[in-house]
């Protein structure tokens, strides 16, 4: 590895002044996980390492203002123990507990997972289906950016060299009488158990419960495209059709047409048929399953 | 004989308190005053000339005290020194032939400053045209890979046993089969790594991660050029080895150089990206295989054409590719038997030793075969095996004995009994199956003019205490723990009373070392000896002071008696005592010897004796497969082996599922990616050994048949284990699927394949 | 460029400059003379370098040494309490869920950590917590016995 300057700002006014003196020679130090491996293969144009472990109140999971936000030093051992995201987003737990080992899940950051911008990061899917925001800032400005509109291609993001990630923000679904949400994660790996991921889907949809239609269907698909996608036409097609099979089945099949792997192309585009629809159905299963459980209450 | 009390018994591994503590050293953790870490800087062509080397810069960066190439060398090739083989030299002379080849070596004071240094030196290459496979490599216009031959085939071999093209004439069917097996890496968790040093007069000192000391004794005073006595190995822990380690390698004789040219001590420690891409592998094979059988089953001839990827030098390629062709004579009587063998060379890495040298291919290409010949003659898959199984009194057509502890048959059955092979064929889901494999293996292997021999000596201290030299290493095997169970046990001692030396070429006795599933057979034949050895001399004094018989005294934690009086005995401390003035100052030394009593393979016929004790084994898999995605689920692997007799069943077991673990892996998991000679996946990620949740239920059982050759009956283990697990799995999923999977690793996406060829059959 | 870090390990604090792109894997076997911490691949793959870090599993070439700053860590020498075995080494050794050594020290710091957040798991549970360690040697077996023994036996 190279050397480098290294600084442990306080605050994140401190670490953004670090990022808009040094741009793109700057590097944010979190978890390490994929940055560490990074540096050792010299993968990267290290001179200024910004570790943002001192900052305060970033490894905060807040539920707030309808929405559950998460900070960029929560690790997906941390957001995998919270009892709020137990409670309303076991999705999110579900596609934390396919990233990596124990030993990665207790060192990474989901900010990180998501910054680092694999096209087979296990979260992305899971964020962009529950739609999910960053927040980012620099001192120049502060926006928030749709998980969806974050990357650029693969491992690269829309992120200026300035800016840092402070969280990660998700929308609490509406809940009623009339409406039921459900989502799953699914993924399939490579080739072994712990593996890197072949395929992973992540379903999010809102049942209107009178006559059992789709209102809301979002489906993201991760490890088939530069990066990680929406199956928008098929999303298209769910809506407005109610729960079935053969719709879930059909759905699945047009995703498998919206994908474009790079590699193991034609197994890829089989399991996306497959995945995604068993996916629909599960996560179909557990809205109606939700919408008893508000039932009886 | 009598009951054992050592021997057989469930005892922890000797090494088991330094290994849990941390505070076994392995050669990385070493360090000595003045150290220097060493570099190795590879080629990044495939296949070049090299024009000129430039190392001014590196020379002259501060902390840089050595920097060497071929010129700095004697430039004498090795592995099996005057051996018609031998084409490496540690460093590349003039040309490189795969991608990794080693071009030069610098010593420096840190490790970051070697790393810098191999950056600045400036290598001019000219790049030549390379091949990558067998086909390529054989086509009359390809590259010469080594220009002082002819052609690209290291070593070709034909021969023929009986009259096969009349046997053929005379089965029922004949059966032509195509089989491919991929490379394999060893993967030892522990890194190559090595530390020498020079002491006063030239003696050089060197640690480093081997199964056999003897050999990198005697491969490093050749290439150095130094006499046998100046080259000493010292005793280490060992990583893991799996016949990676059990021939000396390029990193040793690179560092001994660069300890000799500064005169401190060098370590080298291998990246995990040097260890997948540098290191030997298991060669890839395709083996096509005909044979002949008549309608019950009997197999009448075998013909089988195996063609090896060499990889850029020979290491053992050629022997490897022998046995291959050795199994394909003797796994089953087989009455008539054409071999023909192709050993090709191609610019990659090279293969080398690896758990069962050669079987796992042939064993993968027979086993699919004979199953697929089963279900074409409507023969249950046990049966035919068992009909066919080798049996005592057989002569196979190479020349190997089979011994009284064969236990083919009884592993056959055993394993398809615990499989539950029967209920299994009835109402079986469709996705669902089990199937077996059988592998015939030997306890050591006679191919060394040397012989096949180990050396043991037993110290017997004034106070009763026991050191057992050996000059094997344990890579991991236990070997030393059973090693001292022998001793033990034939001592008359407990073990703790043990101390185990090994390794060390000054202070043990020669022994050839860990591989080829020798160690327990040949050297603890040699351990046997040395204890008894020593227990005669002590049985002498306490015969006199207890006034009886040599042959009516018994010893048990070290007290000698007369056999059935218990209460009256001598102590072994009193014993040693006895033979000085002052009760010290003086020990009980047994010496043992033995070599196997076999032939030296004969290079000539191809017909020979090899092997005192041949092993056998048979493994039943059941496995499920997702027909959606085409993943194969490994449910459980029955894996019983004729072991003759384990002197630690825990041990036993620790081998035979860890080579489960890895004929799993190989079987279905792993995999090297190339483009263009570079391997694209060096690392754990891309090449993916099981893990903890990938590993199917494994149930070892030992089939204990005496041999009476082997120490307390005992045979090899290490290597059979992992040669029937592929070919069981493969044909587990034909018995599911009804899909046959001719090449290794078997992906889904040969299943999906698979799947659908069929049903496009029956639709049609 | 180097830095003064402080870190606890195995209960002793420990003052040591490190350069900034220095692992704590480095530190800990070079520095600290703790070679029982192993380093089988220095990618995050094997597991060999596991140690705690403030009780939790960790690869401990995935964190610079700098980044340590502070915390408390526990390798493989802090489990041996005044020459007594912890009961997950005693157990290592009695089912034999050793071979070459290699992995041991990362496997037992991996189980241990699982031991502390759940200490009565079951054996797939097991298996998840010890997938981040690879052996080559034993096919996992004695491993999980002797982890689901522990389990029982505190």
């Amino acid at each position: 590895m190279k050397n480098f300057k290294y600084f442990e700002p306080r605050t994140i006014e401190e670490a953004c002044h670090l990022l808009s003196r040094y741009k793109d020679k700057a590097k944010i130090l979190a978890g390490g996980t994929d940055l560490l491996v990074q540096m050792k293969r010299e993968a990267v144009d290290l001179r200024y390492l910004v570790n943002i472990k001192k900052i305060d109140n970033l490894n905060c999971i807040l539920s707030q203002d309808n929405l559950l936000r998460i900070g960029a030093l929560v690790t997906h051992k941390e957001l995998i123990d919270s009892t709020v995201v137990e409670k309303d987003f076991s999705i999110l737990k579900e596609a934390c507990l396919a990233v990596g080992t124990v030993q990665i899940r207790n060192l990474g950051t989901l900010i990180g997972n998501i910054c680092n911008a694999s096209p087979s990061a296990d979260t992305v899917p899971t964020f962009i289906a529950l739609g999910a925001k960053l927040k980012i800032v620099s001192t120049r400005r502060e926006r928030t950016v749709l998980v969806e509109d974050f990357f650029a291609a693969p491992f690269q993001t829309i992120l200026e060299p300035d800016e840092m990630v402070t969280e990660v923000e998700i929308p609490y679904p509406t809940l009623n009488k009339c409406f039921v949400w459900g989502g799953c994660y699914s993924w399939l790996p490579k080739i072994t158990t712990t593996d890197e991921t072949l395929i992973g889907v992540a379903i999010f949809l809102e049942i209107a419960l009178e006559r059992g239609r789709l209102e809301q269907v979002r489906i993201a698909l991760g490890s088939v495209a530069p990066t990680v996608m929406r199956a928008r036409e098929s999303e298209e097609f769910l809506v407005g059709n109610k729960i079935d099979a053969k719709v879930f089945q059909e759905g699945g099949q047009i995703a498998a047409n919206e994908i474009a792997p790079r590699s193991r192309a034609e197994y890829r585009r089989h399991l996306a048929g497959v995945l995604v629809e068993k996916s629909l159905n599960l996560a179909a299963e557990r809205a109606l399953r939700s919408g008893q459980f508000e039932e009886t209450n | 004989m009598s009951a054992l009390s050592v021997v057989g018994k469930r005892l922890p591994n000797i090494d088991s308190f330094s290994k849990v503590t941390g505070e076994a050293k392995f050669c990385n953790d070493l360090v000595f005053p003045d150290m220097l870490f060493g570099k190795i800087l590879r080629s990044p062509y495939p296949h070049a000339e090299i024009v000129s080397i430039d190392t001014k810069m590196a020379v002259k960066l501060p902390g840089v005290e050595a920097v060497m190439t071929a010129q700095d060398t004697p430039k004498i090739k090795y592995v099996h020194l005057g051996g018609a083989y031998e084409d490496k030299l540690p460093l590349a002379d003039k040309k490189v032939r795969y991608i990794g080849d080693e071009v030069a070596a610098v010593a420096a004071t840190d490790e970051k400053i070697a790393e810098k240094a191999i950056r600045l030196i400036r290598v001019k290459y000219k790049i030549l045209p390379a091949v990558f496979n067998t086909e390529e490599a054989l086509k009359p216009e390809a590259p010469l890979i080594h220009g002082d031959r002819s052609n690209n085939i290291a070593a070709s071999v034909t021969r023929e046993f009986g009259d096969v093209e009349e046997a053929f004439k005379q089965s029922d069917f004949v059966f032509e089969d195509r089989y491919e097996v991929q490379a394999q890496a060893h993967c030892c968790l522990e890194p190559r790594s090595c530390v020498a040093m020079f002491e006063q007069k030239g003696n050089l000192k060197i640690w480093t991660a081997t199964q056999s000391p003897y050999f990198v004794q005697k491969e490093l005073a050749h290439i150095l050029n130094i006499p046998l006595t100046k080259v000493r190995v010292m005793e280490i822990h060992v990583g893991g080895g799996f016949g990676a380690r059990s021939k000396v390698c390029e990193d040793e004789a690179i560092c001994a150089f660069l300890a000799q040219k500064t005169g401190k001590p060098v370590r080298i420690t291998f990246t995990r990206e040097e260890e997948f891409t540098t290191t030997r592998i298991r060669h890839p094979m395709v083996i096509h295989l005909k044979t002949g059988v008549k309608k019950d089953g009997t197999i009448m001839a075998r013909q089988a054409q195996i063609i090896t990827d060499n990889g850029a030098y020979n290491h053992m390629g050629p022997a490897v590719t022998g046995v291959a062709g050795s199994i394909v004579a003797s796994l089953y009587r087989v009455p008539n038997v054409k071999i023909e063998l192709l050993t090709v060379y191609t610019n990659k890495h090279f293969g080398g030793p690896f758990r069962g040298y050669g079987n796992p291919q042939a064993t993968f290409a027979i086993e699919s075969q004979l199953d697929l010949i089963a279900r074409k003659l409507g023969i249950d898959p046990v049966e035919i095996r068992i009909k066919n199984a080798n049996r005592y009194g057989d002569i196979t057509p190479v020349g190997w004995k089979i011994t009284e502890s064969c236990g083919f048959s009884e592993c056959l059955r055993e394993a398809a009994d615990k499989i539950g092979w029967k209920e299994k064929q009835k109402d079986k889901p469709f996705g669902r199956g089990v199937g077996i494999a059988g592998c015939i293996h030997l306890s050591g292997f006679h191919v060394y003019t040397d012989g096949d021999f180990s050396s043991a000596l037993i110290k017997i201290f004034s106070d009763g205490s026991v050191e057992l030299s050996v000059g094997s290493a344990d890579m991991g095997t236990w070997s030393k723990t059973a090693l001292a169970q022998i001793a033990a046990e034939e001592l008359g001692v407990t073990l703790d009373q043990i101390r185990v030396v090994s390794m060390d070429t000054e202070l043990t006795p020669m022994d050839l070392g860990s591989w080829g599933s020798r160690v327990i057979f040949i050297g603890g034949n040699a351990v046997r000896r040395a204890a008894y050895d020593a227990k005669w001399q002590l049985f002498e004094i306490a015969a006199e002071k207890l006034e009886a018989n040599i042959e009516d005294l018994d010893s048990r934690e070290s007290r000698i008696s007369i056999k059935g009086a218990p209460q009256k005995y001598i102590k072994f401390s009193d014993c040693v005592g006895a033979t000085s003035p002052h009760k010290v100052g003086n020990m009980i030394i047994g010496k043992g010897h033995y070599d196997s009593p076999t032939e030296l393979a004969n290079r000539e016929t191809g017909v020979s004796n090899i092997s005192a004790a041949p092993i056998f084994a048979a493994h039943a898999a059941e496995v499920e497969v997702d027909l959606q995605t085409g993943r194969v689920r490994v449910l459980r692997i029955v894996a019983a082996h004729d072991i003759g007799k384990a002197i630690n069943p825990t041990a036993v077991e620790g081998q035979i599922e860890g080579a489960v673990a890895q004929g799993f892996g190989y079987a279905l998991t792993e995999q090297y990616e190339y483009e263009n000679g570079k391997i694209l996946n060096p690392n754990f990620l891309g090449y993916r050994i099981p893990r903890t949740n990938d590993m199917p239920e494994i149930m070892a059982i030992l089939v204990e048949k005496i041999d009476s050759e082997g120490p307390f009956g005992a045979k090899g283990v290490g290597e059979p284990a992992l040669v029937p697990v592929a070919p069981a799995i493969a044909n587990a999923i034909y018995d599911a699927i009804g899909v046959r999977i001719n090449s290794l690793p078997i992906t889904p996406e040969k299943i999906l394949t698979g799947l659908k060829n069929n049903a496009q059959r029956e639709v049609a | 460029m180097k830095k003064l870090i402080r870190i606890v390990v195995n209960g002793k604090l420990f003052k040591v400059r490190v350069d900034y792109y220095r692992t704590l894997l480095e530190v800990l076997r070079e520095d600290l003379h703790l070679t029982g911490t192993k380093n089988g691949c220095n990618e995050g793959e094997c597991g060999a370098c596991t140690v705690l870090l403030e009780g939790k599993a960790v690869y401990s070439c995935l964190i610079l040494a700098l980044d340590a700053d502070g915390r408390e860590i526990t390798t493989i020498e802090g489990l041996l309490k005044e020459g007594k075995l912890d009961p997950l080494q005693q157990s290592f050794v009695e089912y034999g869920a050793i071979q070459c050594g290699f992995c041991t020290p990362g496997m037992i710091l991996s189980a241990k950590a699982l031991l502390e957040e759940n200490p009565s798991p079951s054996e797939g549970e097991i298996k998840t917590a010890l997938a981040g360690n690879l052996c080559r040697c034993t096919g996992y077996k004695k491993i999980v016995a002797a982890v689901l023994a522990a389990s029982q036996r505190s």
